[in-house]
């Protein structure tokens, strides 16, 4: 055969040979050479990040990592399915025929069960290193554990699987509490995650929630709400939703106890929103404390030619002045008032309050509410707005519109997170008091405060059951018809009560407010059911921070020892007493010219030459023994 | 002294010693790493930490002894051999399918004397024998299809065979190591051509026709589709790697074949050794294949008789080529198969067979030397 061909292909064949393994030599290089670190999506590997934990303001754990076993199967080792599926699904209580079914319908690798308890992992290891199931090991993987259960579970979220969050903090947060790897893969597998400590207070938030679940039982409401916050920084004390959902079982829950209604729900809130409206139409100079309107139980306008609008008040109150509207919650009263300005006014006023704006807080699913620009205002719109109805708006936007009464008329953003801090304890943000803007005057925030104060009045106030001893409370309450869904009208059976409280009136500290969704049993009003929730919360913040109540012994300490500093030392005519004296204290001693000083020791002088009460003259000598 | 035995002292040189030493080379660093990546496992399965070491070790000795025993017979007894052997393997595939053992859900081994043995792997050494013996005699006639036929035919039977216990891979490699054969004996490019053709439409069947396969393709494309099933290997194979770095972790101190890079110690142990001996070990162990493979080669292209020709390059691309297929599985560069790494990977047919065959390369060795100092 021609001899230079089979040369030739001796020659390609070698030369591809060589080629196959420099593309192999290169193929490695490029693999443990120059992987970069994360940036090529070939290489998978996350390295294991230790999720930060969530504490409280003072630093009581909310939600911390833990790790777990997952088992795993590599299916090619097993040798007796039938007997390696009985072990397994005895110990975690799984079906054994499932098992049995999902491991034959693998070939090579699979997961059994994610994240088992300890201590199923403790008795599958000691079948493991029997030697009876061979094929199945158990892989540490980093979980979430939440030791105070269902106790804010709405701020704080829980994690999947993968321990991402999912909801709540965890969820807003989950970036700086676990940071994605910028490392390179392999070696540095150390990275903490950021601490993040939210603004509540654990125990302020158990009295909410203890305050909420007897709510909860004795009025069978749909649902709770509760927050107390910091009226001079927005910080939110305390956040309560419920129904609530245990956080280390988060998947066993129902949808709707998942959700976080004080951001996500929107509803009318009722007459609590007059507080607003009041204080719109006197910043607006539509009306002055003095005001007075005339309820005969009817709020009433005659259109020319169109229908009428009549609107039914509570009550028959007679003449009634802005501070009776918000006393008595005056229906036709806050109406009458409301047209003394224009509907545009008000609403920019409305606007002001960041009514129909997210709150801004850090957490997902938040409603902007509805509030109605004011060219689609109907005749009916301004009236009904200014005691809260045809507006919806959360929880969480009362409170914060409610910080203009406690700040002079500026809003403050509320805030849930106090301070970030990186695992080594450097802090890398904290929450500052944040003004968002001049809302109302502070003439018109401390008159309607004080306004507020009267609806706490023992003399038919609607929130006097709100009231606490010793302490003044700026009141609103609220019983608002819910809409009904299927009619589009008010629903004639299912309420929202309410009640908001700023306390003490004179110092503004504390906001607490309330919501009842649709109580069923004993009563619907709001200065009923509401107001005694926010009345016995209060009472026990007050307690708790110690807040000062009227008729207290008050001993006005500041709080802290100061020790009044010794003057510097300094030589007179005659050497003082050095005896107790600190090496830093005899310090001036050295740039005084006339003496020589010789300090031999450490501590505290204990014998000194000369004796005190010697005269200082030029050139003496001064021996100070230390001990 | 008779000129009979001095011409005999002269055609029968002794083997060739580079060649021996780097195969002594390769199996001893092999059966070190195959007992550092393999001692988790025995321990696992509650064995001493030697146990797959010694099996292997066992294996390698009896191979060792098969390979000296066919360094030392003269080619022509060899040559005679190859009828034989030719049918012992097909036989054996025959019985394999009918009476073998299922590991892994796949039928591949025969139990001998307590002792799995799987007979794809001297198939392998079958074909390349078989298909030297054809081609040193058809020399000529390699342009007709007709007498192309005949080594197509067993190709393809061995190949079948060796598809009906379920393993593809094998299957693949047989009708490559055929293709490398085909084409340095001078079967026109048409033919190949034609062939390539023909054989796509089928290979796009027998890949699809099994999940397995479609999800290992699936897993290649993209392993972090199902990082937890398939693409799970190729994963923490890459990460075994890449944690390896340039000087690796250091012999024994490997964390991925602890439990966490399945087959670590066979099909995978080549991953071990890049995370323990790094990239410079890995460059080592390429290298020292690839001395072994241009050694290989030259003793096969100096041989003047074609069937030695055929034989020492049959076995050499054989071997060269199975390491360079694992080391691309391992990599991630081709779709995993269960190819393992000759001299390294844990299997006692396989350490065998690729010892059988460097005793026949080496016998080679022994005879070309004489003939290169002869002028031709």
């Amino acid at each position: 055969m021609k001899s230079s061909t089979l040369e030739l292909r001796k020659k390609i064949f070698l030369i591809g040979t060589v080629l196959i393994i420099v593309l192999i030599i290169i193929r490695y290089m490029s693999l443990m050479l120059f992987s970069p670190a994360g940036g090529d999506d070939s290489v998978t590997h996350k390295p294991v990040v230790e999720r930060g934990p969530i504490l409280d303001r003072n630093g009581r754990i909310l939600a911390i990592q833990t790790r777990l076993y997952s088992v795993t199967a590599w299916i090619p080792s097993i040798k007796d399915v039938g007997k390696t599926a009985s072990i397994i699904s005895e110990v975690l209580e799984i079906d054994k025929n499932q098992l049995i079914q999902d491991i034959s319908s693998r070939s090579r690798f699979m997961y059994i069960k994610r994240k088992i308890s300890n201590s199923d992992a403790e008795n599958l290891r000691g079948y493991i290193d029997k030697g009876d199931l061979p094929g199945i090991g158990l892989e540490p993987e980093y979980g979430r554990s939440y030791p105070e259960k269902e106790l804010a579970s709405h701020l704080i979220g829980y994690t999947g699987t993968d321990n991402t969050g999912l909801e709540g903090i965890e969820y807003t947060y989950n970036s700086i509490l676990s940071p994605p790897s910028t490392q390179s893969i392999g070696n540095s597998r150390d990275i903490y995650g950021n601490q993040v400590f939210l603004t509540i207070d654990i125990n302020i938030q158990n009295f909410a929630h203890q305050a909420a679940l007897e709510a909860w039982e004795k009025y069978n409401p749909d649902s709770v709400m509760m927050i107390a916050a910091e009226a001079r920084t927005g910080d939110i004390l305390a956040y309560v939703s419920i129904p609530e959902v245990d956080l280390n079982n988060f998947s066993a829950s129902q949808a709707g106890d998942r959700i976080n209604r004080p951001v996500a729900n929107a509803y009318e809130p009722g007459s609590v929103f007059k507080i607003f409206s009041i204080a719109s139409f006197l910043q607006l100079g539509g009306i002055d404390e003095q005001s007075e309107f005339y309820c005969n139980g009817f709020f009433e306008i005659n259109t020319e030619g169109t229908n009428p609008v009549k609107i039914k008040c509570l009550g028959n109150h007679g003449a009634v002045t802005p501070e009776t509207i918000l006393k008595y919650s005056c229906n036709a009263g806050a109406a009458y008032a409301s047209l003394t300005v224009s509907d545009e006014s008000f609403y920019r006023m409305l606007k002001l309050f960041d009514f129909g704006e997210r709150t801004g807080v850090l957490l997902p699913g938040e409603t902007v509410g509805l509030l109605r620009e004011d060219r689609l205002w109907s005749i009916r719109s301004k009236p009904t707005i200014s005691f809260g109805q045809e507006i919806s708006v959360s929880a969480m936007q009362i409170v914060k519109a409610a910080s203009v009464f406690a700040n002079e008329g500026v809003m403050l953003q509320p805030h849930i997170v106090s301070k970030v801090v990186e695992h080594d304890g450097k802090v890398v943000d904290k929450s500052v008091r944040e003004p968002i803007r001049q809302v109302i005057s502070p003439e018109t925030a401390s008159s309607v405060l004080h306004m507020m104060t009267t609806v706490a009045d023992a003399d038919g106030g609607t929130g006097r059951r709100a009231a606490v001893d010793g302490i003044t409370m700026a009141v609103k309450t609220g019983t608002a018809q819910k809409l009904d869904k299927q009619t589009g009208k008010y629903s004639e059976n299912e309420f929202i009560s309410s009640c908001l409280a700023v306390f003490p009136a004179e110092d503004p500290q504390i906001i607490v407010y309330n919501v009842i969704e649709n109580p069923k049993k004993v009563s619907y009003y709001g200065g009923v059911i509401a107001a005694p929730l926010v009345g016995d919360l209060s009472d026990k913040i007050v307690s708790y921070l110690g807040i000062p109540r009227t008729g207290d012994m008050v001993i006005n300490h500041p709080g802290k020892i100061t020790i009044k500093q010794k003057p510097p030392l300094t030589l007179e005519d005659k050497v003082p007493d050095f005896t107790g004296m600190s090496k830093r204290e005899l310090l001036p001693l050295l740039k005084d010219n006339r003496v020589k000083v010789l300090i031999t020791g450490d501590g505290w002088v204990r014998n000194q030459n000369p004796p005190p009460g010697t005269d200082v003259v030029d050139g003496l000598n001064i021996r100070l023994e230390l001990e | 002294m008779t000129g009979n035995f001095i011409v005999e002292r002269e055609n029968r040189h002794s083997s060739d010693p580079f060649l021996l030493s780097v195969i002594v080379l390769l199996l001893g660093i092999g059966l070190t790493f195959l007992f550092s990546a393999s001692y988790p496992n025995a321990l696992r399965l509650n064995k001493a930490p030697e146990f797959f070491l010694l099996r292997q070790a066992v294996m390698a000795a009896a191979g060792f002894a098969g390979a000296l025993f066919l360094m030392n017979i003269p080619i022509e007894v060899l040559k005679k051999l190859v009828f034989a052997v030719v049918l012992t393997s097909l036989l054996l595939s025959v019985i394999v399918l009918l009476a073998g053992r299922d590991i892994q859900g796949a039928r591949r081994w025969i139990i001998i004397g307590g002792r799995s043995f799987q007979p794809s792997e001297v198939v392998k050494l079958a074909l390349i024998l078989y298909l030297a013996d054809v081609f040193s005699k058809k020399e000529d006639s390699l342009d007709s299809f007709y007498s192309l036929s005949h080594p197509l035919v067993m190709v393809l039977l061995f190949s079948l065979l060796t598809f009906a216990q379920n393993d593809f891979s094998t299957a693949v490699f047989l009708i490559l190591i055929g293709s490398a054969i085909f084409f340095i004996a001078g079967v026109k490019f048409r033919y190949f051509f034609t062939g390539f053709l023909a054989s796509v439409p089928f290979l796009l069947i027998l890949v699809f026709s099994r999940e397995h396969r479609v999800k290992r393709l699936i897993a290649f494309l993209d392993p972090d589709k199902d990082p937890a099933g398939v693409g799970y290997q190729i994963i923490k194979a890459r990460e075994a790697l890449i944690s390896g770095g340039f000087w690796g972790k250091g012999i024994g101190s490997g964390l991925k074949k602890m439990g966490t890079l399945p087959e670590a110690h066979s099909d995978f142990i080549f991953a071990v050794i890049g995370e323990e001996a790094g990239f410079i070990g890995i460059l080592i162990i390429i290298i020292l294949f690839a001395i072994f493979a241009a050694r290989g080669y030259m003793i096969s292209y100096r041989c003047t008789d074609r069937f030695c020709f055929y034989t020492g390059f049959g076995i050499t691309t054989s071997i060269l080529y199975q390491a360079l297929m694992n080391m691309a599985v391992v990599s991630g560069a081709v779709p995993a198969t269960g190819i393992p790494l000759p001299f390294f990977s844990h299997g006692g047919s396989s350490i065998m067979v690729t010892l059988l065959m460097c005793g026949i390369l080496l016998n080679l060795s022994r005879s070309t030397k004489n003939e290169r100092e002869l002028p031709l």
